[in-house]
């Protein structure tokens, strides 16, 4: 790492950047704007509090890299980002069917059409993506 | 599995020897960063990490590495030199 930022500041920039894009679109939705101009803004907003958050920290390279470029402490925390992200995405998943499930039950009304799907759809492959980094961008202390 | 806390006598070590953490690291194959946390005992080496790291010290493994927290070398040395043999 050559860049460093402070673990507190580093936590803001972990929520920022996982909220980035349905906070963005929703906004953009919200401010008259149409459903694909919102997700661009959505995109463009995750790629810069990404940038912000893995430019020259090198916590983007740490939880991406092949094992031999990772020495023993880092691949040994990198698996555990590995894990936690594993564990996360399998309980978004299950509360999310468990909602759905619930709703039906329930008689919920909920209209789900293109811009909610792509909306969703967006937002979890952005978490997925950059969920291990984000966790090591969490929980690594200071250097 | 989280082991029982390792205290070492790195930082001692390395400073005498006027080495970077960087030059340790570069000598033991880790990453700088490593060498920090290994100093601040928030991370328990691998044994094959601890064995090179003594080596680099030229000491054996249990004078840089303990259960307990270390003493000065110092006061060690004295206790090894009044030991009857």
């Amino acid at each position: 790492m050559t860049r460093s930022i402070p673990l507190a500041q580093r936590r803001i920039g972990v929520v920022i950047q996982l909220l980035s894009y349905p906070l963005v679109y929703f906004l953009a939705v919200l401010a008259g704007l149409w459903p694909s101009i919102a997700g661009l803004l959505g995109l463009a907003a995750l790629a810069g509090s990404s940038v912000y958050l893995y430019k020259g920290t090198g916590l983007w390279q740490f939880g991406n890299a092949p094992d031999d470029q990772l020495d023993e402490r880092q691949m040994q925390i990198r698996n555990q980002a590995y894990r936690y992200a594993y564990m996360g995405v399998s309980a978004l998943i299950v509360v999310s069917m468990l909602f759905l499930l619930v709703s039906e039950e329930l008689k919920w009304r909920i209209t789900i059409g293109y811009d909610q799907i792509n909306l969703l759809f967006w937002t979890v492959w952005t978490i997925v993506m950059t969920l291990p980094s984000s966790i090591l961008a969490w929980t690594e202390p200071e250097v | 599995m989280k082991g029982e806390k390792i205290y070492n006598r790195i930082a001692v070590l390395r400073e005498e020897r006027g080495l970077s953490r960087k030059d340790l690291a570069d000598k033991v194959g880790v990453n700088f960063q490593t060498i920090g946390y290994l100093e601040r005992g928030e991370y328990n080496p691998s044994l094959d990490l601890a064995m090179d790291l003594s080596d680099i010290f030229g000491l054996s493994i249990d004078m840089v590495f303990s259960r307990q927290p270390m003493r000065p070398l110092s006061e060690e040395l004295a206790n090894l030199k009044n030991k009857p043999s």
